[in-house]
């Protein structure tokens, strides 16, 4: 599996470029790299909280929420959260976050 | 040089019994290798030197009347490749003589295949390394998983060759651990949760509860949505990336239900008709997976099973049926999408609107409704979809080539989800062009991979400037809902 450097820290990652190690190894450098392969021009808090959300309910379930769930925990309507990652939830923003690939059709 | 024989001949030659020769070979002795055609294979010094053992001019000789000196320059030039090792064990990728060795190398199937030449897959090859028993490179190359097993190259074959059965046994020898992307692992979440995604049963089950309640405010008042309905005509199931991103698209089909007046049911658990089984090449997987729908049809007693997702979904489950549930079969039918529709607008139970797309439309035919299921089925699904869309749409177009012959949008066999972009938006470049010769600005797909493939991927990397439409969901879109005439509109 290819290991990649961004601002001095190193990750492994799969080969959807998502953290093989997961949140294990999730730190700001790796929110910084995904944002620019996102193309994300900049960082807000907005992004944050849905990072958080996508974590915190990694942590109890073992996968990302719906998008439902989602934009419910953040309060963003569904459009916000595409603007904020344009590649989608399912796979940019839980890539940020440190999450597996959603394994779905998605 | 190698020196080429039969084994009766090389007996006659030198003057032994052929079964003589046959032991030599398989002691050692005589150091050849079985080749094509019932013939074997060894260097000439060999051969030579079993010559001089029986005091026997050799047959032939590879020498010439040319002076060698004159071209001794050409020596250092002279490249000798690497004896493949071939034969000698037992081939297990195929167990059928049309799957590799009734081939005739023609390479139709490689002018066929839309990927054709990218990173080295190729077809024909590929039957080619089978025959020859170079199964390790096959397992380990990417080639099957790139391959949309869209059967095109066997839609041409003159020889009938199984190329499709044969890619998915190449998938089916890959190490769990390295089959590409979230494939495997989707497999075992629906194993282990129900469904590919792994959603929890109360998120679903609240989800779709809210779905309904938004429907009934939008535009079917009174819906309610429907699980585990004992008795219900018909249980439809649900593609997890549904739920899980794009929650509204479910409102489309339970829309043309409403308005049908449907009886019909979701079920609480094992609600996934998604099977990538059939993708991993898992037939275990794919049995049990096929198994619970089996099983939820009983429980509920319902006459119809619906696979509204995707062809894959409808494909993989009637293949799953009549190969290890034929007696369910007997119990309840399996529906597709169209027969479904059309029994709706035939009889009269919905009505649509065909003054709402009047854009220049054009109809996709999926692999798997299409070319696969008369393969699989002896039955595809062409007019069908054209007779829905017809409905709706009243400027229809068809793409060229189409129906059994059409290309595959690129992303199916489980390119959607395989981390190989790159090669899936290139073989839709056929695809692509198919669309722009048409000059329709609106694209209709029967599949839940075709349409993401076309408006999500296509449509931006092309600039196709088209609209790209489920077939139900152009059907809900033009309703003609029975309470409020000119209300057609969806969340």
């Amino acid at each position: 599996m290819p290991t990649l450097e961004h601002n001095g820290s190193s990750f492994q990652v799969d080969e959807d470029g998502f953290l093989l190690k997961g949140m294990e190894e999730f730190n700001q450098d790796w929110i910084d790299y995904v944002k620019g392969v996102e193309g994300i021009s900049e960082l807000t808090d907005e992004h944050n909280k849905v990072i958080d959300a996508l974590q915190e309910y990694y942590k109890k379930n073992g996968i990302a929420p719906m998008v439902r769930i989602l934009s419910k925990t953040t309060g963003f309507p569904l459009k916000r959260i595409y603007e904020l990652f344009p590649s989608g939830p399912g796979k940019g923003a839980c890539k940020m976050a440190g999450l597996p690939k959603p394994t779905g059709c998605v | 040089m190698m020196y080429e024989f039969k084994v009766s001949d090389i007996a006659e030659e030198f003057g032994v019994h052929r079964n003589t020769i046959r032991n030599w070979i398989n002691a050692g002795t005589l150091p050849a290798q079985e080749g094509p055609g019932r013939k074997y294979l060894m260097k000439f010094e060999d051969y030579q030197i079993l010559c001089e053992k029986f005091g026997r001019e050799p047959l032939i000789r590879p020498d010439s009347s040319v002076d060698l000196k004159t071209v001794s320059f050409l020596e250092a030039e002279k490249r000798v490749g690497p004896v493949l090792e071939l034969g000698k064990k037992v081939k297990t990728l195929y167990d059928d003589t049309q799957w590799a060795d009734e081939c005739l190398t023609c390479g139709t199937c490689s002018s066929a295949c839309p990927i054709s030449g990218v990173d080295g897959l190729d077809p024909r090859k590929i039957v080619r390394m089978a025959f020859l028993g170079l199964e390790d490179d096959l397992i380990a190359s990417d080639w099957a998983w790139k391959c949309t097993m869209c059967a095109k190259c066997e839609d041409v074959c003159p020889a009938n060759i199984q190329i499709v059965q044969l890619m998915r046994r190449i998938r089916s020898r890959r190490e769990r651990d390295k089959v590409p992307g979230p494939i495997h692992k989707g497999v075992m979440t629906c194993l282990e949760r129900g469904n590919n995604i792994g959603i929890p049963k109360d998120d679903f089950l609240h989800l779709v509860e809210e779905l309904g309640e938004e429907l009934a405010e939008e535009s079917c008042p009174g819906f309610v949505t429907p699980v585990d309905i004992h008795g219900a005509r018909i249980m439809v199931t649900v593609n997890s990336r549904e739920p899980f991103a794009e929650p509204d698209d479910l409102k489309w089909w339970w829309k043309i239900f409403h308005a049908a007046g449907e009886s019909w049911t979701l079920t609480s658990e094992n609600w996934e008709g998604v099977n990538w089984g059939l993708f991993s090449g898992d037939d275990e997987a794919m049995r049990t997976v096929v198994g619970r729908i089996v099983d939820n049809m009983r429980r509920l007693n319902c006459e119809m099973l619906l696979l509204p997702e995707c062809g894959h979904a409808y494909f993989a489950t009637r293949f799953g049926l009549n190969r290890w549930y034929p007696e369910a079969l007997k119990e309840f039918k399996i529906c597709t999408i169209f027969d479904l529709l059309l029994e709706y607008l035939n009889a009269g139970r919905i009505k649509v609107d065909n003054t709402i797309h009047t854009k220049r439309t054009v109809y996709h035919d999926p692999c798997n409704y299409g070319r696969k299921s008369m393969r699989a089925f002896g039955q595809a699904y062409y007019e069908e979809g054209r007779a829905i869309t017809r409905a709706c749409c009243p400027d229809l177009v068809d793409m060229e080539p189409n129906r059994g012959a059409n290309y595959c949008c690129g992303a199916g066999g489980g390119a959607w989800a395989m981390p190989f972009a790159d090669e899936r938006v290139y073989y839709g470049r056929m695809k692509a062009r198919q669309v722009s010769e048409s000059e329709a600005k609106l694209v209709i797909a029967s599949c839940h991979n075709c349409r993401d493939q076309l408006k999500k991927s296509l449509n931006q990397e092309y600039n196709l400037g088209v609209e790209v439409k489920y077939l139900w969901e152009l059907v809900a879109d033009s309703l003609v809902l029975p309470k409020n005439e000119i209300n057609w509109t969806v969340g």
